[in-house]
Order: structure tokens, then sequence, then C-alpha cells
């Protein structure tokens, strides 16, 4: 017996009967709308139907569509793709692409006696404009970021990387948000295994509502139950296409700003991309200063109760003395002191996001007189736990990526319990079974501790510190990517030659030096090539 | 799922295990600790140990009282043995007391003469006891030194180890870490040089008057007087400040710097002051019959910090001014060497080129060690160069010598 195929519906001749079913699909969907037109079509009316969701449309220029409409006299079908202002006209024949095209913001024509419907995007202009994003605003770098649209996203992204190789997929994701979810990647750079395990774990995603990239991150992760972030979250489209051209992949959600970027390691949740934009010793210089504030933000107030309460014959005598004259007459113990102090942070720290700008200023003025200067005079905290809280803090926002900055406050809270019961011991202890935990993780199969562990030393060049441009040839191992050539061999080496004397880099340019995937040709670069000495070689 | 259960199960076995290790019974809040800072030890009459704690309590922040008092409480507290003493201190301290902090140990002039093999298994045997502190001998009694008010510092701790720490610019004294005389100590007849301070009366400032003159007048402060020899366990005897430096230029610690002062050549009551900087000494074996005789070898570069003399700065005076500081040099040492015959400790450290290069001979000396040294004879042969003048070349008195009237010359 033959397996009974689905049944495809398809679009009636009779406008009637289409609009029949239209009004049953939208039923209680008052935000629908259906404008019906007499076209004036070879000295005949032709009543046409335009079916649009006004809310997801731009209304000024359907109305110019419409009069554009009335003016047609002759075969609709030859003349519409034509005369309408509009990127792209499709004919569509079935119930469901009908469905499909309205609830994302298109708007189907349905004309008497067809059997198809003309349909075409009119989006309307409501998304806002590509701001500098709030969380990661650079000095010298490019001053756009991300909006709620997928389609500009793309198109921000296609801006910066103008390469047949640059490939964008697009999934429907979401029982009733169907919401758009483009991945998009570097062909040739990335791991064919990763794009295969991302796209599967895309498809299988069946949930009723897509909220944000967070929700597809939550889905799509290695491991879900681990408190550490395993795919970072950017709104630059700059950091976007960084991560592309080194083997990454993208992850853009419609309605949402952040973009998904994965597989990523520890310490790329400590990068910024003003790294790359500012000189290379600044970059590691910042990049060092960020690693200092990992135990600092971390570690500081377990290791203060832990000192101060078990190891006090490790603080230096005048340090001690200082701190012990601060501590006399508290009523509380260090443990005690240093959870009050914390919490109060983070209460104020969350009233300071959430209330408006103006008022959070307030508030944060408030919480500073109180605590820092209220508490500490009434003798309920001391002034060195208040140093510390206050250091604690300057070390978590020093921290580039907001959602490794949140775990490493959460975690400061269980080191501390540790450090208040078990001292130095218990401190380390916690520090041995995260470290144990972190090198067990993987984002997409790539070990989340690389290139510390396993140890890539050539891989510190660009993922610990960050060496000049000229001095990373090659893209990071542990990404496993299908091309490993960043920079032509050729430029890399006249680039270390101009350190050297003599006539060594006057070598003519070997042509499969240029064999990376996104590379062109520039008359300038041919010129350059050409010449026997480097253009900036030494006088 | 089976790695995430691993890795919680291994925390847990973790995070339980430096439970148990520490627990909560080593816990103590800062505020019922009593820091000790220094650490003074003697004998009394009845042959009981005294001890003489300087102890840090911090002083609470709230009310007139707590800000007027001082953080520093010295206590005294006597035993059959130092721990003894140091139990018995308890029943006079509110705070729980923490001997981690203390970076100073005075033992007294009376006990170490009378042998401290108690005070040293106490110092080996005592989890709390910092290796790295310092140890000074005080003239009289610990708990005499320790009662001086300071005149710089808040607390005589810290005082008198700036004080030692001084050496480097002056080679008055030396520093001594107990680390280094826990291990001279397993070592028979291996002599150890403690700094060692008293009790001084500074020159009164006679145009002062009222309170503050009076308080000059009365007051002691501690004192660098010298050093302090130890050999097997006791006090042998002390090193003036002179034979101190003679000791310092055989035995150079690092950094230290050894100030020379001389006379001018041909003019007796004018004076030169050089400091010494980069000693290297050699000392050798020259023969060892019918007496064994020694032959140490010293090579210091100079600056020369002041120059009264009227004649000029040249090659000639320089190279003159260099050997008249090696005769100076050899004095120190030379007196250091007769101190040490005299006292019977091998200060200048002799028997250790016996020890490696002679072992055979040393097990016959070994014993009588401290009678043979009055057979010892030594040869010293110094060397100094002078590399820098200060910011000048020519003196300041040779100059006005120069430029004075032909009669007045």
């Amino acid at each position: 017996m033959p397996q009974a195929t689905p049944q495809v519906q398809l679009i009636d001749a009779r406008l009637a009967v289409n609009v029949n079913r239209l009004q049953g699909i939208f039923i209680r969907s008052d935000d629908f709308q259906l404008r019906r037109l007499t076209l004036n079509i070879e000295q005949t009316g032709v009543p046409v139907v335009l079916a649009c969701f006004p809310g997801l449309t731009d209304q000024e220029r359907l109305a110019e569509i419409i009069a554009l409409l009335q003016e047609i006299q002759e075969d609709i079908s030859r003349l519409l793709p034509g005369c309408l202002p509009v990127g792209k006209i499709k004919k569509i024949n079935r119930w469901s692409q009908v469905k499909a095209k309205l609830l994302s913001g298109w708007v189907v024509l349905f004309v008497e006696g067809s059997r198809e419907a003309y349909c075409f995007p009119l989006p309307a202009p409501f998304v806002r404009s590509p701001d500098e994003p709030v969380a990661e605003q650079v000095v010298r770098g490019p001053h756009n970021g991300f909006v709620e649209d997928i389609e500009k996203n793309l198109a921000l992204v296609r801006q910066r990387m103008r390469s047949t190789n640059l490939k964008v997929e697009l999934f429907q994701l979401g029982r009733l948000s169907a919401t758009r979810v483009a991945l998009i990647y570097g062909e040739g750079i990335i791991d064919p295994a990763v794009l295969a395990e991302v796209k599967h774990r895309l498809v299988q995603i069946d949930v009723d509502d897509i909220k944000a990239a967070g929700t597809i991150e939550e889905f799509i992760e290695d491991h879900p139950l681990s408190i550490f972030p395993q795919i970072l979250h950017t709104e630059r489209p700059d950091r976007v296409t960084t991560a592309i051209a080194s083997g990454a992949f993208a992850v853009i959600v419609d309605g949402t700003p952040m973009v998904l970027l994965a597989p990523v390691t520890f310490v790329q949740f400590f990068h910024s991309p003003e790294d790359e934009y500012e000189r290379y010793y600044y970059g590691t210089f910042v990049r060092l200063l960020r690693y200092l504030a990992i135990p600092i933000a971390l570690l500081l107030p377990s290791l203060y109760v832990a000192l101060t309460t078990f190891n006090s014959e490790m603080i230096p005598t005048q340090l001690l003395f200082s701190i012990a004259t601060a501590r006399a007459g508290i009523p509380f113990p260090a443990m005690v002191e240093a959870f009050l102090m914390e919490a109060t942070f983070e209460l104020l720290r969350e009233a300071g996001i959430r209330l408006p700008r103006q008022v959070g200023q307030a508030v944060s003025i408030v919480g500073a007189l109180v605590i820092g200067e209220g508490a500490v005079r009434a003798g309920i905290v001391s002034q060195g736990m208040v140093i510390v809280v206050a250091l604690t803090g300057m070390a978590s926002f020093g921290l580039p990526a907001f959602n490794q900055a949140q775990v490493l406050r959460m975690l400061r809270f269980p080191l501390l319990l540790l450090g208040g019961t078990a001292g130095i011991l218990g401190v380390f202890s916690g520090v041995l079974v995260l470290l144990l935990h972190l090198l067990g993780l993987r984002s997409f199969g790539v070990p989340y501790f690389s290139p510390l562990s396993p140890l890539e030393l050539t891989a510190w060049k660009s993922q610990v510190l960050r060496f000049p441009v000229w001095a990373i040839g090659g893209r990071e191992d542990y990404l496993g990517t299908g091309n490993k050539r960043r920079l032509g061999k050729q430029i890399q080496r006249r680039r270390y030659k101009w350190f050297l004397p003599g006539d060594q880099g006057s070598k003519q340019p070997d042509p499969r030096d240029h064999d990376l995937v996104v590379t062109a040709m520039t008359p300038m670069s041919r010129l350059l090539a050409a010449r026997k000495k480097p253009a900036l070689a030494r006088r | 799922m089976g790695k995430i259960k691993r890795s919680f199960k291994l925390g847990v076995v973790v995070v339980c295990v430096a439970l148990l290790l520490a627990g909560c019974t080593g816990k103590r809040e800062l505020e019922d600790l009593g820091f000790v800072v220094a650490v003074g030890i003697d004998r009394d009459a009845a042959g009981e140990f005294t001890l003489t704690n300087q102890i840090f309590i911090a002083p609470s922040r709230f009310g007139p009282e707590g800000e007027k008092k001082t953080p520093f409480w010295v206590v005294t507290a006597h035993g059959k043995t130092v721990m003894d003493a140091a139990r018995n201190m308890r029943s006079r301290s509110a705070a729980f007391i923490s001997w981690h902090q203390a970076r100073l140990y005075v033992i007294g002039e009376e006990l170490a003469a009378g042998g401290m093999l108690e005070v040293i298994d106490f110092l080996v045997r005592n989890r709390e006891v910092r290796k790295s502190a310092y140890m000074v001998i005080a003239k009289g009694m610990a708990r005499d030194y320790l009662t001086i008010s300071p005149e710089a510092e808040t607390s005589i701790a810290t005082e008198t180890r700036r004080m030692i720490d001084n050496f480097e610019d002056w080679g008055g004294t030396v520093p001594l870490r107990m680390g280094e005389f826990l291990t001279n100590i397993y070592t028979p007849r291996t002599v150890t040089v403690f700094p060692l301070l008293g009790a001084g009366t500074p020159e009164p400032v006679i145009k002062t008057t009222g309170e503050a003159a009076q308080k000059l007048e009365t007051g002691v402060v501690p004192e660098v007087l010298g050093s302090a020899v130890i050999q097997d366990e006791r006090l042998h005897g002390v090193l003036s400040v002179a034979e101190t430096r003679g000791y310092l230029l055989v035995q150079p610690k690092q950094r230290s710097r050894i100030p020379l002062v001389f006379s001018c050549p041909e003019e007796p009551e004018r004076s030169i002051t050089l400091e010494l900087f980069e000693i290297k000494s050699r000392p050798k074996v020259v023969t060892l019959t019918p007496a064994p005789v020694f032959r140490i070898t010293i090579q210091a570069k100079a600056s020369l910090l002041e120059d009264d003399c009227s004649r000029e700065l040249n090659p000639e005076s320089l190279e003159q001014m260099e050997e008249m500081a090696a005769v100076t040099a050899r004095q120190h040492v030379l007196a250091a060497w007769e101190k040490s015959q005299k006292i019977g400790a091998d200060v200048l450290g002799l028997c250790r080129q016996l020890k490696a290069f002679y072992p055979g001979t040393w097990q016959q000396y070994q014993a009588d060690w401290p009678q043979k040294l009055a057979q010892v004879a030594l040869e010293v042969d110094v060397k100094v160069h002078i590399t820098t003048t200060g910011t000048v070349s020519s003196g300041f008195a040779a100059e006005k010598t120069k430029n004075a009237p032909a009669g007045k010359r």
C-alpha cells in the first residue's frame, strides 16, 4: 500500500474562496488586514485583494504601490514584476507559503482568476539604526552594532566580509514564534565537523517560542549544566567577522541584537575588539591586566576572609596590624561581614542596571555613601572589607564579557563560604574543583581551556597575548580549520626581514602564498609585490 | 552527564577533604588575637626563664579610651622552661597569643653567657616561630631592653630591626636571622656573631629648656653597641664596633660597606674618610707546621667620602691613600683576630679551611681548637682600589691651600 503523502493545499482561482480561507486562517487576528481593490485591466474591472499585517509593513510605501497598481492597464502577470518599486516579487501557489510570507511581514496580492498569488517584502522601518553597542564600546574601532532585524544584521556582516566564502544558512525555529535564525560561517575555514554539528543541533530545536539568542544558546551548548558560558555573545559586526575569519561560526537570531559566536575558549571571554585596534603593546598590556582581574574578581574576598581568620601569619606585619585595627569592634565575623558586603554590592549593582539611568546614578551614590561612610562609621563593617569589595567590583567590571563576569561574581559566594570555613585550603580546593571542571569543558568539541591546555604555544600569540598582526601567520590548531594560513608567506618573510640587514627580502612573491580564501590582488598590492625593496624598508 | 556526575563527586570529595584537614577549629578572628612582635628571653636568679613579650593588640576604635590606648603591650611571665613561661603568660592575656608575627628575638646577655640550649630547642621545635626573625643579644636583661621607648618607631621591635639593617652603611654590627643561627649551631666550634644592643643615654640638648630637655637627659634609648660572639650555644665575648668591622672584612655580608677613617700623611690633625664596598675575602692555609699559619687576602673597592688634607689629589696621592686604607683595614682585622684569640672563639672562621682542606689535621685540633687558636698565626693582605671620589676630584682643603697667597701656604 503506497504511503499517504500530505495533501498540498493550493490557492484557488476564485478570489472569494481565497478571501474566505484567509479570514479563516487569521480569525481573531485583528491586526491582519485585507484591502480590496479593483484594477482596470484591458477595460475590464479585475478585483484583487492585498493581504498583510500593517504593523509589519511600511504603510506609506504600500499606499504608493496601491496607486501604481491602479495605473496598470495590461496583463498583470506580465507587468507586475517590472512596475512595482520593491526589491523582489515572488509568485506562490501554496497556502503554506502564503502563511509563512504574511507572518514574515510580506504583502500578498491575490488576483481574481489566478491560481498564483504575488508576494513582496515591504518591511516596516521601525527598527532602530545600528548604534554603538552599550556593553562593547571601543575608542578606535567601528561604532556600529547589531539591531533587532536579522536582514540588517546580515547586511552588516556582509559589508565587512565581501567574499563568496561567507555563507549564510537560514533556519526557522520556534513552533509559535517561527523565528528566523541565520547560521553564518566562512566556507573552507570552518571545521566541517563543527559545521555539521551546529546544523544538527539547530534543526533539533523544537520549542514553541524562541525568545532571544539565549534560548538558542541553551539548546546548542555542549554542557548545559555548566555554570560557565560556552558561547560568546556580541553586538559588534566586526567581532563576528573576526571570529568567522578565524574559523568560528555565528548565529544571528531575528529580533535580538545579540549574536552567538562559537566555538569559543575561556581566554576569548577576556578579549575586547579594542585589543585589535590599539597598538599591540597596549593590546598585550591590557590583556595581561584583565588576566590579573580574574583572580581578583573571583578570589579576593575569600582570600581576605581565609587569611584574616585562618592564616594571619601569611599577611605582612604592618598590613596585618592595619587590618586588625580596622576590624577591632566589628560585631560580625569576617565571613559574615564579607557576605553582607558582597550581597549589598550585588543588590546595588542590580538596582543600578534595572532603574532608569538618572535614578540608577542616585542609587549608586546613596549606596556608596551608606556603605562607604555610614556602615564604616557605625562600626558595622571595616574599612578593609570596603576596600576588598570595591576592588573586587572594579575587577569584575574590568572583564569585557558580561556573561563570564556574572559567573565569576556568582562563584565568589561559594568560594567565600569555603574560605570562611576551611581557610586557604578551602579556597584552593574550590579553585581546584573549578579548574578540573573548566579543563573538562568543550565548546563544539574545542577544549575550553585551549590554548593553555592542551598547550598550543603558537596560539598564545593571538589568543593569550596580542602579537603584531604580521607575526600571526596561521590560524589556531585547536579550531581544526580547513585553512591554516592567514598571512601570505611572502609578506611574513618580508616583514621579519625588515629587522634584518642585507638584501634577503627581495625575493619575488610565490603565487602559492596567496592561497587565502578571502584574498584579492589589488593593483596596489601588485605594485608592492613587484618592487625590489619593500616600501617601508629601513632607510 | 556521566562526566558531570563524576566531576561533581570529585569536587565533593576535594571540598570535604579540605574541610576535614582545616576544620573550623583553626579559625580565629583577628580581633581575638594578640600578635607577639618582639620576644625577650632571660634567666632569673632562681634559674627560671623570664619571657618578655611585646604584643600588638588592636585598640578599639570607639570611645575616647580606645583612641588613647597604645596598641603595644609588654608583658612578662616566668616558667621552668621557655614554653612554660609562654603558657603562663596566658594567665594575663585576654587575647589568644599568636607568635607568627614575632620578628625579633632578644636574648639576655646573662642567659647567653650561661648557655642557650633550652632556648634553642624551643626555637627549633615551635611551629609558630618564624625562622626569618632577627636575633639579638641585649646588654644586661632582654626584659629591660624591650621596655625602652623607641625614638623613631612605634615599637621597639621595628626600631631594633631598622637599626640593625643600618649595618650596610655603617659596618658596626652584623644582622642575624634565626635560620642562620640554627644552622650554625648544629656544627661544633662554629661561631655565630649576633648584633649586640643595649640602652644608651643620648647626649642632652642643652639649649632646650623645660620638659623636653628633662626627658632627653633622663631617658634611655635603644643603641647598637657592637656584636656578640656565640660559640657552642654560649656567649664568649663581645666585639667592639672596630672589631666588628674587622670581622665584616673577613666575612663580608652582601651589600655591606665599611667606613675607614685615618689621618692624612704628614698632617696627623686632619683625616680622610673612605668607604669600602664590594669586599672579597679569601682565607688560605699557608702552613701547618710547627703551628698553623693562615693568610687572608682581602680585596675591596673604595669611594672617597671626605678628604681634609691640604695636598692635591693626583694619582700618586690616591695610591698613597689606598695604601693607608689597606693598613687601617688590616688593623681592624687584626683587632678582631686578637679578640678572637683572647676569648677563644674562632670569629674569623679559619677552622672552615682546615675542615675543608685538611680534615685529618682538623680531627686532631677539633677538641681543643679554642686553646690552639692562641698558637695560630695570621697574615693579612689587603688591597684597596679607590673607584670614585664623589662629586669633586680635588678636595676643598687642597684647593684653598693652592689658591692662598704664597706667604700663607
